[in-house]
């Protein structure tokens, strides 16, 4: 009789990366060295004057944003970004879910109506409904202060004052992230078996109980990813500021930031704005974003364990 | 580790890939053997970029102008079209790459920057047309005494009027002003344009001497402010006045709420570019346009006037080609991209001798106009006036804050920025 042969260690083949190298390489190109290009210009002058001859100048660029010439405004809009990204992701995530379970609610014989109407937000192109919402919120000529005036209000400066003009902004953007979370729940929603409901009946449970014990648990993998990936684009958005206030109300003393700003709109002006090209400056806030965000993402990650893997 | 057949996989697959990089490298050798064969051929091959921003007949108006240089001097042109952001924002790195055009349209106020950066050549040496483009046009592209392009086409704000409702554009600020109060009741408005904005209240900020860098003569002085002037803070006071004094309109008057009052008959006057015409005149309004009246006692009105044109490319293999064909862009293009599209103000003044545009009363009043404008300043410090400066307009014109303070604010941080960036 042979000798047990000893188990071998199983071979790593090559040719898997061999059928992987397309994608490699498309991962190379498009991701990996613009990444470490990014990184490497946020520590050089690249810029409009230092075309030819820009090389690297270490720490200076987070000078600049920290302390520098800047004057730190990059922390007053750091603070302004945490909490747009916050109350913008739990706002559109909750008013998602109520009109979720509104909408699931078989006694609403109507509600494919309904559920056209409120997805509207979704599928209309935001560029156009923000300008929309730029022109109603005028508070001289806009139709919503025309109208609060004829019942007596007077008028609010939606737009004009900068406390006032966060919350419209902070407005827009739950009524065009709603839709979105909407859905998710919805199909959530509609997983949940209605024997679960049932039985809870038989139990004597009482609407809330029901909510609190059946509904939230079971959306719970639904809504948690959904919340970090939210809060993540939420944190980068553009459209909405550019678009809705450009930045503004202005506040004295502001080199360049408004009160509105956020760090991906405040950073196209740093590096864009008007005819200055400063790349390198541009790179060391992209970069502080990234980093930002990156460990903002592993944080929520690590604490509501979203993307983990349910163990057998 | 890997069987012999994976690491002849291997070897197979670096081989490929050494063959791929070879293969790049020999193609740019060849590549600049051909072009130094070119080099000593006469006839020569010249990339040009213009830009959508003077409109798609116009770019295609100011083609037919290059290629009839190009048929009259035997040379190659090869014209690309593409949009005004992405063509100005590519520039600064297709150029050092080799990738740029020899020549390309731009505005005035990217010449300072493309300057510095290296990207375009002082042309005055060769330019022999100076006498014949109206005044300020060429010192719009012109930097410490640098020539640096060639003006095609100018954009100002003017007062434009709706012909049922003022029969003639008042004379004075203090007529407009009484005019416009007649006018205004209700939802209606006498005077109307968006008043807490910088860009288009400027021009009764510089009536009363204020200007934000000063022009030398042959570019401006970054040191020399004239935000926190007496003057300054008048034409600032000025502006607030028509709303909190005149009450001619509400101080939150924005772009679009302009263009739709006066498309639909409801305000009488508006301050506004060439531009918005054709959709004005399209919805049935008689327009009339007039240059900004002058205040009585005070000054004359001066609007930010930008100027479209070409620069030449420093990396440019063909400087002198290069060089003639902007001279004769801009000594050809005026009156076809005006016919092309009337947002673009000829800037060449011969234009105006030309039969067909002499009687053409709307020009007479841009140009008009055109010769009571400032240049907006082409240098890259602009970058650090704009918010301070919108800031100070802003909190001014809805009461917020006093001009004197506001002002004193806002050049003081410019100031401070300008002293970061000039390190």
């Amino acid at each position: 009789m042979e000798m047990p042969t000893r188990i071998q260690k199983p071979r790593k083949p090559i040719y898997p990366y061999f059928y992987l190298l397309p994608g490699l390489t498309a991962i190379l190109f498009s991701i990996i060295i613009p990444g470490a290009m990014t990184i490497y210009y946020a520590f050089t002058n690249y810029s409009l004057r230092h075309l030819q001859d820009w090389g690297w100048i270490g720490w200076e660029n987070f000078e600049k944003i920290f302390v520098g010439s800047n004057r730190g405004e990059f922390l007053g809009v750091f603070s302004w970004n945490m909490q747009w990204a916050l109350i913008s992701t739990i706002g559109s995530a909750l008013v998602g879910l109520i009109l979720a379970m509104l909408l699931n609610n078989k006694r609403v014989v109507e509600r494919n109506f309904y559920r056209v109407l409120l997805i509207l937000p979704w599928a209309l192109p935001s560029t156009i409904t923000i300008l929309t919402w730029k022109g109603l919120f005028n508070s001289s000529f806009g139709p919503i202060n025309r109208m609060l005036g004829s019942i007596g209000i007077a008028a609010i400066p939606w737009l004009s004052n900068s406390t006032w003009a966060r919350a419209t902004c902070l407005l827009v953007n739950i009524w065009i992230g709603y839709p979105f979370m909407m859905s998710a729940f919805l199909g959530g929603l509609q997983s949940i078996p209605e024997e679960l409901y049932d039985a809870c009946q038989v139990d004597g449970a009482n609407g809330w109980q029901a909510f609190r014990h059946i509904t939230l648990p079971m959306l719970r993998s639904i809504v948690l990813p959904l919340l970090v990936s939210g809060f993540a684009m939420n944190f980068g958005n553009f459209g909405v500021i550019y678009l809705l206030t450009e930045g503004g109300p202005f506040k004295s003393p502001s080199v360049l930031a408004g009160a509105t700003d956020l760090l991906s709109t405040y950073m196209y002006k740093v590096a864009f704005g008007a005819t200055n090209f400063d790349y390198g400056l541009a790179s060391a806030n992209g970069l502080l974003i990234f980093l930002i965000v990156g460990s903002l993402t592993l944080i929520n990650l690590s604490m509501t364990g979203a993307f983990q893997e349910v163990k057998e | 580790m890997f069987t012999k057949s994976q690491w002849l996989r291997l070897a197979i697959i670096s081989v490929l890939i050494m063959g791929l990089v070879a293969g790049c490298t020999n193609k740019e050798e060849v590549k600049t053997t051909e072009e130094a064969q070119v080099e000593q051929k006469e006839p020569a091959t010249l990339n040009v970029w213009i830009l959508d921003r003077v409109g798609t007949d116009a770019m295609a108006a100011v083609s037919d102008v290059i290629q009839a240089w190009a048929a009259e001097t035997g040379n190659t042109v090869n014209i690309t079209e593409g949009n005004q952001f992405e063509m100005l924002n590519n520039i600064p790195v297709a150029i050092p790459a080799g990738e740029g055009p020899d020549v390309f349209m731009t505005v005035n106020n990217y010449v300072g920057g493309h300057y510095l950066g290296g990207l375009i050549v002082p042309i005055q040496d060769s330019f022999t047309d100076a006498d014949s483009y109206i005044p300020g046009a060429l010192d719009a592209f012109t930097v410490d005494g640098q020539l640096l392009g060639v003006p095609v086409a100018a954009d100002v704000n003017a007062l434009v009027y709706n012909k049922a409702k003022v029969a003639e554009a008042p004379a004075t600020m203090q007529e407009l002003i009484s005019v416009s109060k007649e006018l205004t009741k209700g939802d209606e408005y006498g005077l109307l344009y968006q008043i807490d904005s910088f860009w288009y209240s400027y021009p009764f900020f510089s009536a009363h001497g204020g200007y934000i860098f000063k022009w030398t003569g042959s570019g401006w002085d970054t040191s020399d402010l004239g935000l926190n002037t007496s003057e300054g803070i008048a034409g600032l006071q000025y502006i607030r006045d028509m709303v909190t004094v005149e009450n001619l309109m509400p101080a939150d008057t924005t772009w679009e709420v302009m263009n739709a009052y006066f498309t639909e008959g409801k305000s009488a006057m508006i301050i506004t570019s060439p531009t918005m015409i054709p959709s004005f005149k399209e919805a049935g309004i008689e327009v009339g346009v007039a240059p900004i009246p002058t205040i009585e006692g005070v000054g004359t009105p001066k609007p930010f006037a930008t100027y479209t044109g070409f620069s030449v490319s420093a990396y440019s293999k063909y400087q002198e080609e290069a060089i003639d064909l902007v001279q004769y862009i801009g000594a050809n293009s005026g009156k076809p991209l005006y016919e092309a599209n009337s947002g673009n103000i000829p800037v060449y003044s011969s234009v105006l001798n030309d039969s067909a545009l002499s009687s053409d009363v709307e020009l007479a009043a841009w140009m008009s106009q055109l010769a009571n404008s400032d240049p907006l300043p082409n240098i890259d410090a602009m970058n650090y006036v704009w918010t301070p400066v919108t800031t100070a307009f802003q909190t001014v014109v809805h009461g917020e804050a006093n001009a004197a303070t506001a002002l004193a604010e806002a050049q003081e941080l410019i100031l401070q920025s300008l002293q970061g960036i000039t390190q």
